[in-house]
């Protein structure tokens, strides 16, 4: 504060960065594998190097093998090489100037699922940030009961699409116009402590939310999720299942995305991205999902 | 036997004579049997003479002339000793309680107020700035809170004012401490070997005390400097009996940044201040019970305010955090060989959020709320069994009450009304009881034994931590040569700090151990040499310690810690560190020019299973090397001049050094919410490990000169300071951006400094 504006511009040698290929793919039943290649740059350069002679291959531990081609901009793919539930897939790049780039992963079976909701609305009585309007920050609240084997480890996800309804809003000084059936990203958060034990719980702008079943304390477990909207119709959930790598890699570069700008003041400790790659950077992960329509109207299923 | 036969105890206080202020750590020699002692924190002294009298006792204090007088009556046991300022005023001393010989503490440095005073700092005179000068101890990087001791956290620190703890020390930005040197008579760091008295903390205890006020006369003094002002009066209730000390001082940094800010941005002011307030009351009873009351009480204060009127839109935000304490003591003296010390305490911090808004009709504020609540009684008892042994023991209970994060809200609009209370319930409470013995054994005129112990249980509810505390100190005198010195310590640790490292902002969140997170422990081993030079007036010592910490916490990466409800799931434990270092100080105590030089070498890293890939890296406050230079020379009665020059290798940071793209969550599709949404949309940035690159190195000059002018009894005095006198842009932190700001420039890498330089004046008077 009584500082901040003295600041210069340095001219450093930063240690040279480890170039390693960069892969990133993250794979769901019954869609082809897409593996992007490509070298990781210094923080002051805005180009990106794509990696487009390499020999990339998938290889499946039901005997399946499957030689990916080269489309464009380092992306590769083959719409014979589609992904299972339960397999497990290795994958192999190999480049001219690096080592062997490798990773496993598979896409998890899934032995969670929603069985009920609950939606409420929650009025005004939100304000946030000392804001005024509330009536913008009012959000349904979708209580989510899922039953989860508790013999396996489960990985899990929640995003929402809401289908928004026409209405007019004016508290007298500000007035809102929303259009009917529109759909719309629903920023969600959540004061759930299986999800806030993940780190996630509070930052703005999120698409998802994070939480794995070992906190679960029987085999259903309610799990509260915040929609931040005012004149919802309905409610696409998308529910997801992660593997381990999937999970760990999604949830540190939420982390990671939402806290690395603060510098200065410092507020958050800096977190690495999870990466699953033999000599390289990135993910090779599966996940599966399971879409689900929440309707406003009936406010309990 | 035949010691006791031919040899007796005596006591007494060693105060000043005009003010009967005690005087703490004078030394007392009896020269018949060459037996000696120091004053306590009471100015007390037990002293073992022959029977046959009359005794020669010769008492003296640094900045006091000494006096010799004769015990002549064999039913005189108790006596006062008034000594008088006046030789080697404006001397600069860092000293330890005795001779280096006698001394039977190590890793233990005492600052007389009087050097505060005359130590260049920034804006205000300070007694932690002036500690942060000691070898061993650093304040981390500009605008930073906390105090890091051999590689220590802020709060592995153990601060207490007349024996209570006090939890936050430092006003925003680590700018200055809460403590008024006006109203502190000593101050004394242990960074290790620490006496069994003390516990609760790691690293490090810092020891202050408050001075009893003038018993013969009424004085004050009152200063005004650019930024601040305070004043502070003392005198007598009941003449040589009762006495009252108070002193305020406030920051208005507000009075000028509110306007300023008014005026540049129209519908927005920000403003900051802060206050504090010490007071006490110290009562004689009779020669053998005194009674003290002390307090405390200082809060910082950050608030922005918005009003745009035309919309009848207002509202704001105000921070605000702070200590309260207070202290009831009974000092009882049971015989010239035997006395207590009953202290009831009571110690609050907390940091308050308030957020407030209105437009129309429409009302409603946020509140957030952390805290820590601590009130307990202890009790410490001293008994010479003879001149050459010595036992302290006592004990103690307190309780603990934690709100780790509550927030309430309140809207109204119209008819509506509505409350909600987040975290309410969510509070802890802790039972710590203690008990302690220390044995302090002259085996020999050539080795000295000190060894304790201190067994504490910590109770909070669902579990009970007890732990076992052992405390060894061995000195050898090596006569000519000097003395040596070995110790170890154990350190236990139950409460928890969740604090943002680095953040300016006091997001302090204190909280007791639980189940999933036990207490956290530190062992240090320590070796001294120490030898007085050139008749006493140099004095050099060099010291080495190894440290280990085992059971630390550290936030998980990325985890905010507003509304911590699930704290103990957010935190890395299991952490261990490791602090090594070598130690080096010259001091010259004696003349016109006195000052140290101070030098470190250490090493400091830590270890957490989930943290940096499990592998060790270094700790953020870990700096190879540092040192201090401190010179103060007296021109002549009227002017004396200090200067300070600081030297350290850049602390550590996380810096990323690539970059690449992310697959991520893309938005879903606005018409098909079905479809999949994981896409190449995002960027990684590539950290080659944690505190990786060593910020550039540090360095500093201040300058400091005071001119006095006395006419009758008033001492006027101009204090003129250059804080970073050559102006030394040092690093705060490193950052990536576009030049200038603009998009179209190239990525650079830029740092931000911390304070220029700044001169600061300050004009005092003392009456």
């Amino acid at each position: 504060m009584f500082f901040s504006s003295c600041s210069k511009e340095l001219e450093i040698a930063l240690p040279p960065i480890k170039i390693m290929p960069v892969v990133n793919c993250i794979f769901t039943p019954g869609k082809p594998f897409m593996v992007a290649l490509e070298l990781p740059s210094l923080p002051t350069d805005t180009t990106i190097t794509f990696i487009t002679n390499a020999e990339v291959t998938v290889f499946g531990d039901n005997g399946t093998s499957y030689l990916l081609a080269h489309l464009e901009k380092g992306k590769y793919s083959n719409p014979a090489a589609v992904a299972e539930a339960g397999v497990s897939y290795k994958l192999k790049a190999k480049t001219d100037n690096y080592p062997l780039v490798s990773a496993e992963d598979k896409i998890p079976l899934t032995n969670t699922r929603i069985e009920n909701y609950s939606i409420k609305k929650r009025d005004d009585d939100d304000p946030i940030n000392g804001s005024s309007e509330g009536k913008e920050h009012s959000y349904y609240n979708i209580a989510l009961s899922i039953a989860s084997d508790p013999s396996v480890k489960d990985y899990m996800g929640v995003s929402v699409v809401e289908n928004r309804i026409n209405a007019r809003y004016s508290n007298g000084t500000v007035s809102y116009e929303v259009e009917e059936n529109k759909y719309r990203q629903g920023y969600i958060k959540s004061d759930d402590l299986v999800i806030t034990t993940e780190g996630l719980g509070s930052f703005d702008d999120q698409s998802t939310l994070f939480f794995r079943d070992h906190l679960f304390k029987a085999d259903k477990e309610i799990v509260n999720v915040k929609v931040f909207t005012q004149f919802a119709k309905k409610f696409w959930v998308r529910f997801y299942t992660f593997s381990p790598s999937c999970y760990q890699y999604l949830k540190t570069w939420n982390i990671h995305d939402n806290t690395r700008s603060f510098d200065f003041w410092e507020i958050y400790e800096p977190l690495s991205v999870f990466s699953n790659i033999e000599n390289g950077y990135g993910i090779f992960a599966g996940y599966s999902a399971i879409d689900q329509i929440l309707t406003v109207e009936e406010q309990t299923n | 036997m035949s010691q006791a036969a031919s040899s007796r105890f005596i006591s007494g206080i060693v105060k000043d004579k005009y003010s009967g202020e005690p005087l703490i750590g004078a030394n007392i020699f009896c020269i018949e049997n060459e037996k000696g002692c120091s004053s306590d924190v009471y100015g007390l002294f037990k002293l073992e003479i022959p029977c046959e009298l009359p005794v020669q006792i010769q008492v003296s204090y640094v900045g006091y002339k000494q006096v010799i007088m004769s015990v002549e009556d064999k039913d005189e046991q108790q006596f006062d000793i008034l000594l008088e300022s006046g030789i080697d005023l404006g001397e600069i001393n860092v000293k330890a309680n005795n001779s280096a010989q006698q001394r039977t503490e190590m890793s233990a440095l005492e600052i007389p107020v009087r050097l505060i005073k005359n130590l260049p700092l920034l804006g205000e005179h300070d007694v932690l700035k002036a500690i942060q000068l000691l070898p061993g101890i650093q304040s981390g990087s500009e605008g930073r809170n906390g105090l890091y001791v051999r590689g220590g956290s802020p709060d592995q620190n153990l601060f207490q004012i007349d024996g209570t703890p006090i939890y936050y020390v430092n006003h925003l930005g680590g700018f200055v401490s809460v403590f008024h040197p006006d109203i502190l008579k000593n101050a004394k760091i242990y960074k290790g070997a620490f006496p069994a008295r003390y516990g609760g903390r790691l690293s490090s205890v810092v020891d202050l005390r408050m001075k009893e006020g003038n018993k013969k006369e009424h004085h004050g003094s009152w200063g005004v400097g650019l930024i601040s002002g305070d004043v502070s009066l003392e005198g007598p209730i009941m003449k040589d009996k009762t006495s009252y000390i108070v002193a305020f001082r406030r920051v208005w940094l507000d009075l000028f940044v509110r306007p300023i800010t008014k005026i540049s941005f129209k519908d927005y002011s920000v403003g900051y201040n802060f206050y504090d307030f010490f007071g006490k009351i110290s009562h004689e009873h009779n020669a053998n019970n005194r009674f003290y009351l002390s307090m405390y009480s200082g809060d910082d204060r950050l608030g922005s305010d918005y009003h745009f009127k035309e919309d009848k839109i207002k509202g704001g935000t105000d921070y605000i955090w702070g200590n309260i304490l207070s202290t009831l003591r009974w000092n009882h003296i049971f015989s010239p060989r035997s006395s207590s010390d009953i202290t009831f305490f009571y110690t609050r911090y907390r940091y308050t959020t308030k957020q407030f808004y209105s437009a129309d009709e429409v009302k409603g504020n946020n509140t957030y709320y952390t805290g820590v609540h601590d009130l307990g009684i202890k009790a410490d008892f001293n008994y010479h069994i003879s001149s050459k042994y010595k036992i302290s023991y006592g004990g103690g209970i307190s309780g603990s009450w934690f709100k780790p994060g509550q927030i309430s809200q309140y809207y109204t609009s119209g008819n509506t009304n509505r409350k909600a209370e987040i975290g309410k319930q969510n509070r802890a409470e802790a039972l710590n009881m203690f008990a302690y013995i220390e044995n302090e054994w002259r085996i020999s005129d050539f080795l000295i034994i000190n060894a304790g112990a201190r067994i504490s249980d910590y109770n909070f509810g669902q579990k009970s931590y007890i732990a076992m505390e052992p405390r060894v100190l061995g000195a050898i005198n090596l006569k000519k040569l000097g003395s040596l010195k070995l110790s170890y310590s154990k350190m236990v640790q139950p409460v928890h700090l969740l604090s943002y490292s680095g953040n300016m902002f006091p997001t302090d969140i204190w909280l007791p151990s639980s189940l999933s997170v036990p207490p956290g422990n530190s062992a240090e081993f320590s070796v001294a040499y120490e030898k007085p030079l050139f008749n006493n007036k140099y004095e050099i010592s060099i010291e080495a310690y190894y440290k280990k910490l085992t059971d630390l916490i550290e936030i998980k990466g990325g985890v905010p810690l507003i509304n911590a409800q699930s704290w103990d799931q957010n935190i890395e434990v299991g952490g261990t560190g490791t602090s090594k270092g070598i130690e080096f100080l010259c001091k010259k105590t004696q003349g016109k020019t006195t000052g140290w030089i101070s030098y470190t070498l250490a090493k400091s890293d830590r270890q957490f299973n989930n943290v940096n890939r499990g592998k060790t890296y270094p700790f953020k406050y870990d700096r190879r090397h540092d040192l201090a230079i401190v010179v103060s020379h007296s021109l002549s009665k009227r002017i004396d001049f200090s200067a300070s020059w600081t030297l350290g290798s850049g602390y550590p940071i996380t810096l990323y050094n690539g970059v690449h793209r992310a697959i991520t969550q893309d938005t879903w599709k606005i018409e098909d919410p079905f479809q999949d949404n994981f896409d190449i949309s995002g960027t990684t940035n590539l950290y080659p490990s944690k505190n990786w690159l060593r910020m550039s190195t540090y360095h500093r000059l201040d300058l400091g000169i005071n001119f006095h002018k006395q006419k009758g009894s008033k001492i006027r005095t101009w204090t003129i300071g250059l804080y970073n006198a050559y102006n030394r842009q040092n690093a705060v932190s490193y950052t990536f951006k576009h030049r200038n700001g603009f998009v179209k420039e190239p990525i650079v890498l830029y740092q931000q400094s911390g304070f220029p330089i700044i001169p600061t004046v300050k004009y005092s008077v003392k009456f």
